[in-house]
């Protein structure tokens, strides 16, 4: 099947192959095909079914190309043509041969192919949401015949509703199975298949289901015709009418482009970045660059009814709207009056992990030249300052990225696919495809990575896993005594453990080491980090780290210090840019956690409190404490998009501009930046959270606040934390129909090795790094984990991109992108517990229990549970601290009530 | 110079007498008398439906894509059983002409693949209001008693032009014995 | 409800006889047919659990061979052969006469007391008695309403 079949393409030799393309002499590698080298020599044969990312299927043969054969005894004769054409996907190059993209043979097999697809095509253009993108009217105006002999009556299907967000047109499918290939390699499962045989045809999903995975929207983009349409988009508009803006998404760390298609300022769907394809920009079905569901379809959020768009200022009970400039007044006041009466660290500033680095850079200068304190940070949702601390530990460690690939990777436990799910996806492909080791160890193991051959799985429980890694370390060093423990660890033989080691060591050239820090109860995270840490620098240099964490600018938001006891640069240079004289101090020590900060605002020592985004509030997970206490502060300014719990609360409200209106850089898991572009400006009286705190330091008497643009507030921001940038604001910016510098036709030149390589983003020196020494520190110990009841396990949670989510709580579609609550238990426990995959249960976590599905895979150790945090709105509040659950098999009636 | 004066008057005077002594006056009393417009003559748009009463729009947009002066706006949505308007799966929720900016170039009705949209032997276009111009399906659809309108036949390119009726336009447009005979 | 539940040792010795599990797709899906007379697509889930892949990869196959069943079938299957020699021989008659004896129509295979089922399937080899047809598994040549009317009678 399909995952044996890698792409020829992406395994070339090495040695050259001189051939013949339409008479002109190129020169490949063994075992690429006739269409990789075509499209990299700027030669474009059409195709349906073949796509650089899936495997070679060679069924629509429309890349049907005329070859002469040279004669193997006498080299020197002309080449004879082969008896028949041949198609350019699956064919591999070889010495001597000559091919012919454009003959008449070439061109008639093109025209009768186009004729064969388009028998029973509808003719429904004018209905359908592809006219205009779609790829079998470009090929029928470009190869085909213009005319049609067919005057029997055409096939038809019934339509399912299968899924909610693809709607399936049977009748213009041409059979390519693009889906079912990319649902089958990419997207992890073969959820969608092709049933029946002969004219009946069809593809579909097993029982008429969803299909259900959070990649599943790209094959919107890769169908070549209009069998696969988004439904959210569904006759909104036609792809003609609309304005594309090249942003990112800000949904998680991968840091994913996308294109935002709006009409008349509104969004009417993301998609992949759009590129030039034949004269117009365009969504290309040929893309690479796939987007998870959430970044899709839930980035419209900012046309909630519940927006506010205007300031509000809160007089007498209510908040009143106002004028931006009274708010403004109105907030500098507030909190200059709480700073003379409480002192200046009764303030403390909150920063969203959506902010863009500009914001988080001009909070911590808020915080340190206008309030004068420490009091800035953005890490909320962590669950205690120690796991906050070892992220920070970990991030600044980070020097790992995935561009040009990797060795091998050691996965440090992690649900990457729902955390970061198209950085999991291109870890998962370059390994699959490149057929690399992946080594995963610790409590929870991603199910997504099961397709790649070279997997390898080392379970333990959460509470051993940092002594696991630490051990590890020592028997790359050579230290071989602690092997025995190891593999009790593991629970496998030893001479594993040596296998292990040995590959290990062996690996040359650069490997990556990732980890999740998506570690929600925080009770291992400050032992795993360091451990890991150990273990790369036992591994030797050619091996990189990367901290994996959902929040989308984390890393940014580090960099810019917007964090307590981190400055965004040297203290010289923030000195000389912030224009602090000698003698004052720079507070850089002291400063409030903010996830200790609801217990500093119940015990009062927080009087003040401004928010940039009420979402990092309400990632607070006990959120009637968190309200209780916003209760009781004399001054609470946010700047937030929504009219919610929080935001009513506030003293004075700034309406911020959302995703789609603020323009501003941040920086992905791998320290890339990128863009963030506003449309068209905010809307109403929304103002960018730039502007608020420039406005409110310049009112609080602040003569460093003069910027006039974010491009100013850039400019000082990368002077510090990256000196070695060279590139420019604008230059961050993706190529687009606005400024096309770098944009190359599809049927042009292509990168080919490794799939989804970012660099095409990359501008020199865009990368956030701080080469650091290997890490020498201690590892903390880990408090033994309590035993558990009799059935009872322990939980281990991490967040969800598709779980509660205070943004995605706003999409307009975000019930269907939520997804249900799930846990995933061990084959072994299930079998206790005689649960099946995909069967209810009854979790039960202390006094509430939710309803949730089991799935049942080598993903959490055996004894434990992992369930994704925010689902089903069962709210884990004991943080700090190990967790048990209970897990039944629901009962027949509750099922019923499903 | 006598002799130019002289000249203009003699095609005053042929005329005068040409038209004393033939069919009567040219002028007709608008807006009493309306007079009959070309087959093709481009007036005010209208919608037309099937026989059945549904819209024969489907709301593709192609006419706003192809309008020189952007005139067209048109918002597409999804037929469902229980609220049905055209035939296919789409239809045009919201359709608007903006009769100020149109130019009356037919394009709209050339792009049509439905038929949908045709220019009307309306001529009558004068507003109070500037937003009266704005033309939405209510202005443009024909009623549904009515179906097919006038120009139920009406194709741009094939039934309407015949032999005849290419006569009819290419004859002198003051001759009122086609007008009045059609 | 596992319909292979009781015969796993045999599924293993079968699954033992290939280079993969996959392989034994084709024969575990002849025993579930065997014992139930069809394919469900519960049990194509069952299917897939035992060999690991996706029940839509089982659900490809039960769709692509027309000789498994995906209705349920009555205690009786009979295949019909349309093929050229039983078709000039007259199988239409003698489907005729069959579907207007036990009531099957187009979208009813299965007569009400769930007796018989009915399907026209390509040629089962039996031409030199052309029009012909399957009974379970045993194969009756030259049909005529008469003879049919015994043969279907002595199956109870």
């Amino acid at each position: 099947m399909a995952d044996q079949t890698v792409h020829p393409s992406l395994k070339p030799g090495t040695e050259d192959i001189r051939f013949f393309l339409n008479d002109r002499e190129v020169v490949g590698k063994k075992g690429e095909t006739i269409i990789t080298v075509a499209a990299r020599e700027g030669v474009y044969i059409p195709h349906y079914c073949w796509h650089p990312s899936l495997s070679v299927a060679g069924n629509c043969r429309l890349c049907l190309v005329e070859v002469h054969l040279p004669d193997p005894r006498n080299p020197d004769a002309p080449a004879k043509p082969a008896p028949k054409p041949v198609i350019g996907c699956q064919t591999p190059i070889s010495n001597g041969l000559r091919v012919y993209t454009e003959s008449k043979v070439a061109q008639e097999c093109q025209q009768g192919m186009m004729e064969f697809l388009l028998v029973n095509h509808p003719l429904d253009c004018p209905i359908c949401d592809r006219g205009g993108e779609c790829q079998l009217q470009r090929y029928s105006m470009e190869y085909g015949a213009g005319h049609t002999r067919m005057a029997d009556e055409k096939r038809k299907f019934h339509k399912p509703q299968a899924d909610p967000l693809i709607d399936i047109e049977r009748n213009r499918c041409i059979m390519c199975t693009r889906c079912v290939r990319f649902n089958d390699e990419v997207g992890g499962e073969h959820v969608m298949g092709v049933f029946d045989r002969g004219e009946g045809n069809y593809i579909g999903t097993f029982g008429q289901g969803p299909v259900s995975n959070i990649l599943s929207g790209n094959i919107i983009d890769i169908c070549p015709v209009g069998c696969l349409t988004s439904r959210p988009f569904r006759f909104k508009a036609r792809v003609w009418e609309l304005a594309q803006t090249q942003s990112t998404s800000i949904w998680d760390a991968s840091g994913a482009k996308v294109t935002h298609w709006t009409r008349n300022r509104k969004l009417m769907r993301t998609t992949p970045p759009s590129r030039k394809a034949h004269d117009r920009y365009t969504v290309n079905e040929d893309t690479e660059e796939f987007i998870d569901n959430i970044t899709r379809f839930g980035s419209d959020f900012g046309l909630h009814a519940d927006r506010w768009d205007e300031s509000r200022i809160r007089i007498g009970g209510t908040l009143i709207p106002g004028a931006f400039v009274e708010a403004v007044r109105q907030a500098a006041g507030s909190l200059a009056k709480t700073k003379v009466n409480h002192g200046a660290d009764s303030i403390a500033v909150l920063v969203s992990p959506r902010a863009t680095m500009e914001e988080g850079f001009l909070a911590a200068k808020f915080a340190r030249t206008v309030i004068g304190n420490d009091n800035v940070d953005w890490r909320m949702s962590f669950a205690t300052a120690a796991s906050a601390d070892a992220a920070s530990l970990a991030f600044q460690h980070a020097d790992g990225d995935l561009n040009d690939g990797f060795s091998a990777v050691v996965l440090v436990n992690g649900d990457y696919l729902h955390q970061v799910p198209t950085f999991a996806m291109r870890v998962k492909e370059y390994a699959r495809l490149n057929n690399k080791p992946v080594i995963m160890i610790g409590h929870h193991h991603d199910a997504y990575f099961s397709k790649c051959a070279g997997r390898r799985q080392y379970g333990c429980r959460p509470a051993e896993t940092s002594r696991a890694l630490e051990l590890l370390s020592l028997a790359i060093k050579g230290d071989a005594a602690g092997n025995g423990e190891l593999a009790k660890i593991f629970s496998v033989a030893e001479s594993e453990v040596a296998s292990l080691v040995d590959l290990l060591k062996g690996v040359a050239g650069k490997a990556l080491l990732i980890q999740s820090l998506e570690d929600m109860n925080g009770a291992y995270l400050p032992s795993e980090v360091p451990a890991a840490l150990t273990l790369k620098a036992a591994l030797g240099a050619t091996w990189k780290y990367i901290p994996v964490l959902r929040d989308r600018n984390a890393f940014g938001l580090y960099a810019v210090g917007a964090q307590p006891g981190r400055l965004p640069g040297s203290e010289e240079a923030v000195r000389k840019a912030w224009k602090i004289n000698e003698k004052a101090q720079i507070p850089t020590a002291g400063g409030q956690h903010a996830r200790d900060l609801v217990a500093a605002i119940e015990e009062g020592r927080i009087k003040g409190l401004l928010a940039l985004g009420a979402d990092v509030l309400y990632s607070y997970p006990d959120q009637d404490r968190l309200l209780a206490a916003l209760e009781k502060l004399e001054t609470f300014v946010v700047s937030d998009l929504f009219n919610s719990e929080i935001t009513r609360r506030a003293t004075v409200f700034f309406a911020a501009a959302s995703n789609l209106e603020r323009d501003g850089v941040m920086a992905d898991l791998e320290g890339n930046l990128a863009r963030l572009k506003d449309v068209d400006g905010p809307t109403g009286g929304a103002r960018p959270d730039w502007e608020t705190l420039t406005g409110i330091a310049t009112m609080m008497g602040s003569t460093a606040f003069a910027y006039e643009s974010v491009e100013d507030v850039f400019n000082e921001m990368i002077r510090l934390v990256a000196p070695g940038f060279r590139g420019s604001f604008t230059g961050l910016e993706l190529a687009g129909p606005a400024n096309d510098h770098s944009v190359q036709d599809p049927g042009g030149a292509r990168r080919r090795t490794p799939a989804y390589n970012p660099g095409d983003y990359r501008v020199d020196g865009a990368h956030l790094r701080w080469s650091s020494e290997p890490f020498a520190g201690a590892i903390p110990a880990v408090a033994a984990e309590a035993p558990a009841a009799a059935g009872q396990f322990l939980l281990t949670w991490g967040e969800h991109v598709q779980g509660d989510d205070y943004h995605l709580n706003h999409a307009s579609i975000a019930h269907l992108l939520k997804a249900k609550p799930y846990v995933e238990v061990h084959p072994a426990d299930a079998a206790t517990l005689a649960l099946e995959d995909g069967k209810r249960a009854v979790l039960t976590v202390g006094t509430e229990s939710i309803e949730v599905t089991a799935r049942v895979r080598k993903g959490p150790a055996q004894g434990t549970l992992y369930f994704p945090a925010g689902l089903g709105g069962l709210k884990l509040t004991g943080l700090g601290e190990s967790l048990t659950a209970g897990l039944q098999p629901a009962l027949e009636t509750e099922l019923a009530s499903v | 110079m006598i002799f130019e004066l002289l000249k203009g008057l003699n095609i005053a005077a042929h005329h005068m007498v040409r038209y004393m002594a033939g069919p009567g006056n040219v002028t007709v009393e608008y807006p009493e008398v309306k007079r009959e417009q070309p087959p093709f003559f481009r007036g005010r748009h209208r919608l037309q439906r099937y026989k059945d009463g549904l819209e024969r729009c489907v709301g593709c947009a192609l006419c706003a894509a192809v309008c020189p002066s952007e005139a067209i706006y048109l918002e597409a949505a999804e037929n469902t059983p229980e609220h049905r308007v055209s035939a296919g799966e789409r239809y045009a929720e919201v359709y608007q002409i903006h009769l100020l900016r149109c130019i009356f170039c037919g394009f709209c009705e050339e792009a049509c693949p439905e038929n949908a949209i045709i220019m009307g032997p309306s001529f009558e276009l004068a507003m109070s209001k500037r937003t009266d111009f704005i033309a939405d399906k209510g202005d443009m659809l024909d009623a549904p008693e009515k179906g097919f309108g006038d120009y139920h036949e009406y194709d741009p390119y094939i039934s309407h032009v015949t032999a005849e009726s290419d006569k009819k336009a290419k004859a002198d447009p003051w001759d009122k014995s086609h007008a009045a005979g059609h | 409800m596992p319909v292979l539940a009781h015969r796993r040792d045999e599924i293993e010795r079968l699954c033992a006889k290939y280079p993969s599990r996959r392989s034994a797709l084709l024969p575990l899906l002849w025993m579930v047919q065997e014992q139930e007379g069809w394919v469900s697509q519960d049990s194509m889930r069952e299917v897939a659990d035992i060999i690991g892949c996706t029940a839509a990869e089982v659900y490809e196959v039960v769709s692509f061979y027309t000789m498994y069943n995906q209705k349920p079938t009555g205690r009786h299957h009979i295949q019909l052969c349309h093929t050229l020699a039983c078709a000039i021989c007259g199988s239409a008659e003698a489907g005729e006469y069959i579907k207007n004896k036990y009531g099957f129509t187009h979208g009813k295979s299965m007569s009400d007391d769930g007796r018989f089922s009915i399907v026209e399937v390509e040629c089962i080899g039996a031409c030199s008695n052309a029009p012909a047809m399957l009974v379970g598994e045993t194969l009756y040549g030259d049909l005529t309403p008469e003879s049919i009317d015994s043969i279907l009678g002595a199956h109870a």
